[in-house]
């Protein structure tokens, strides 16, 4: 009788013990924080703003001190609005810094290879050495394939698959500007920077506006105020 | 002890049971193990994020921040930041050993099962 207590116990330990251990999935734990941390939409907004600029200075050089300016306040544009909207919703949090050695040695690492085989693709195509005209031509597709790494690596970190649809349309914008052809190859470039950047501005703010509206304000209270039956 | 004189645990043909002693105790409770996890994967998080993302009440929360901090397992600052309080928290040195600690035990456990 107590053998048969003792398998059911067990069982039920067991099964108590598997439930304890699924919480404690760190990888998932930290993929849904960083998803989290993404609902915002602020990254999207600052990309599109940085993209923007990006294909403004492109365009007329005299947009350089813009650009110059537009990337020294972003960090610090990013953390006002992340203090004044985004914390008293979510809450804070800081997460875990990335050896910055290894970031962008990777990022640098997938820029030579994908840059090398796009090279050595254009040439294979041509039959000789890719033109300037050419490789500026190419230059959507290769930008491309830059969100698309960015993507997949984000991705990885926030185990969302939806994310590399951003991907996918950065390199379908991509081709179509880059097999279309305009008439000086600049421009392809910079059409490309300033749709890119249209279109996450664009999306980053409708998510920032539905952020707001479905996260409302949370205030943490004191000890006095939590005994005094003030929960709001 | 039964009747038959065995304890729970010691009948000859029981199998192996999973010994609880291996356990932290301060960390072997669901919503302890919870903000331990959530701590362990951030360099630190306030006591709002906390809440949002366990789902525990203010009072539950605040219940087992007190455990953790007394354990040695947590630090846990308060401060006034626009007048309104906010409490962050981080993992200590030993509380992310005693975590890794008890990850490896769940981890063996399971192999043994």
């Amino acid at each position: 009788m107590y053998y048969k207590v003792f398998k059911y116990y067990k069982v039920i330990y067991v099964a108590q013990l598997i439930r304890m251990d699924e919480k404690i999935d760190v990888k998932k734990i930290q993929q849904k924080i960083h998803r989290d941390s993404m609902r915002d939409g602020v990254t999207e907004m600052l990309l599109g703003v940085l993209l923007l600029f990006s294909s403004l200075m492109y365009g007329n050089p005299g947009f350089t001190v813009f650009y110059v300016f537009t990337m020294i306040l972003i960090n610090k544009a990013m953390h006002c609005i992340r203090e004044r909207y985004i914390h008293p919703r979510t809450g804070y949090v800081e997460l875990k810094r990335e050896e910055p050695k290894t970031t962008v040695g990777g990022i640098f690492l997938y820029f030579f290879v994908v840059g090398l085989l796009m090279y050595f693709v254009l040439y294979l195509a041509e039959g000789a050495l890719p033109s300037s005209d050419t490789l500026y031509r190419w230059i959507p597709t290769f930008l491309g394939l830059m969100f698309l790494g960015a993507m997949t690596y984000l991705r990885e970190k926030t185990g969302s698959t939806r994310i590399l649809a951003w991907g996918g349309y950065a390199i379908a914008v991509g081709l179509i500007f880059s097999i279309y052809g305009f008439a000086s190859p600049k421009d392809g470039m910079t059409l490309y920077m300033l749709l890119m950047g249209i279109s996450f501005l664009v999306v980053g703010f409708i998510k920032f506006r539905s952020f707001l509206t479905t996260h409302p304000v949370i205030q943490e209270i004191d000890e006095q105020q939590w005994e005094a039956g003030d929960t709001a | 002890m039964g009747s038959g004189g065995y304890s729970i645990t010691s009948h000859p043909e029981s199998p192996a049971f999973p010994d609880a002693k291996a356990f932290d105790k301060t960390i072997h409770e669901p919503a302890r193990l919870l903000m331990m996890a959530h701590l362990y994967v951030v360099e630190s998080a306030d006591f709002l994020f906390l809440m949002k993302q366990t789902g525990l009440t203010f009072g539950n929360l605040s219940s087992h921040m007190t455990r953790l901090e007394e354990a040695g397992y947590i630090t846990v600052d308060k401060e006034f930041r626009d007048k309104k309080p906010n409490t962050r928290l981080s993992l200590t040195e030993s509380g992310r050993r005693a975590f890794e600690g008890y990850r490896e035990n769940m981890k063996q456990l399971f192999e043994e099962l």
